[in-house]
């Protein structure tokens, strides 16, 4: 359950480090976001930008205090499955993402749910390392 | 005071035989109890799984790893095991890349297909349900397979 305000943690090599939720995208009347919904964000804590960098990596660096969207891979709150089970994580965690839905990064470390793959979110799963 | 006429009319009137019970009188949640599980556990291994009496049983503390018929193998420690007829359940917690993870499993689900103890701990902790180990020292390990 994501809302106005809720901090999350990215887990993408985009620069971001922790940013805060300023909007749940089409969800309304109820507004919290689970797996694989999109948000608004402000980046509330980036990596200090190392000058050697160079090409794609460099370019799609993001500062404190950008608003980008992002898709959320991971909640604290439990999500239900078709099948019945429940699967929890133990922080909430996003991804950031352009206009397109693309990831900015070119890398995801960590888990993420199998639910992106249903909202079509194929390219990032295959960029994480482990899918639950 | 009653009258004469009114003892009369009793009399007269027809007594059906009882209808058979329902059932051979067996009660009804019993009945929906044995149909669930002849549908979903024909052979009774899901239910020894979770039987108090079993020394084999599932017991908070067990490494498992529980297999699906149509996805892959779930592993995990069990920190919860929910006796509750055909919604049975256990909960899973396992460290993936450093990150807790919890899965709830339904064993009576058609797709899990069986659920195999790779290690038991040397002692049980008291008690059944084990939330408190959650991010504390006593927390799961990651599991090596």
């Amino acid at each position: 359950m994501i809302f106005l305000k809720t901090m999350l943690r990215v887990v993408d090599n985009s620069g971001a480090e922790l940013v805060e939720c300023i909007k749940v995208l089409g969800k309304k009347p109820t507004n919290h976001a689970n797996i694989g919904d999109k948000v608004v964000v402000v980046v509330q804590n980036a990596k200090s930008l190392n000058q050697h960098l160079t090409g794609a990596s460099a370019s799609n660096r993001v500062k404190r205090g950008d608003i980008c969207r992002a898709v959320i891979v991971r909640t604290k709150s439990p999500t239900l499955r078709p099948d019945g089970s429940v699967i929890r994580f133990d922080d909430n965690a996003c991804v950031l993402i352009n206009q397109k839905d693309e990831p900015i990064g070119t890398r995801v470390n960590g888990v993420v749910a199998r639910e992106l793959r249903r909202k079509n979110f194929n390219k990032l799963v295959s960029l994480a390392p482990k899918v639950v | 005071m009653f009258s004469l006429s009114n003892a009369v009319a009793k009399q007269s009137m027809t007594v059906y035989e009882p209808l058979p019970k329902l059932r051979g009188g067996q009660p009804l949640m019993d009945y929906i109890r044995e149909a669930q599980y002849k549908k979903l556990d024909p052979s009774g291994e899901k239910r020894k799984l979770i039987d108090r009496s079993n020394p084999e049983r599932l017991r908070s503390g067990d490494i498992v790893s529980v297999f699906y018929k149509n996805q892959k193998p779930v592993n995990g420690t069990i920190i919860m095991v929910k006796r509750s007829g055909v919604a049975s359940a256990i909960l899973l917690r396992n460290k993936i890349t450093g990150l807790g993870v919890e899965v709830n499993v339904p064993i009576f689900n058609p797709n899990v297909m069986r659920i195999d103890i790779l290690r038991r701990p040397a002692s049980y902790r008291p008690r059944n349900r084990h939330y408190y180990i959650r991010n504390s020292r006593l927390d799961v390990k990651e599991i090596k397979m």
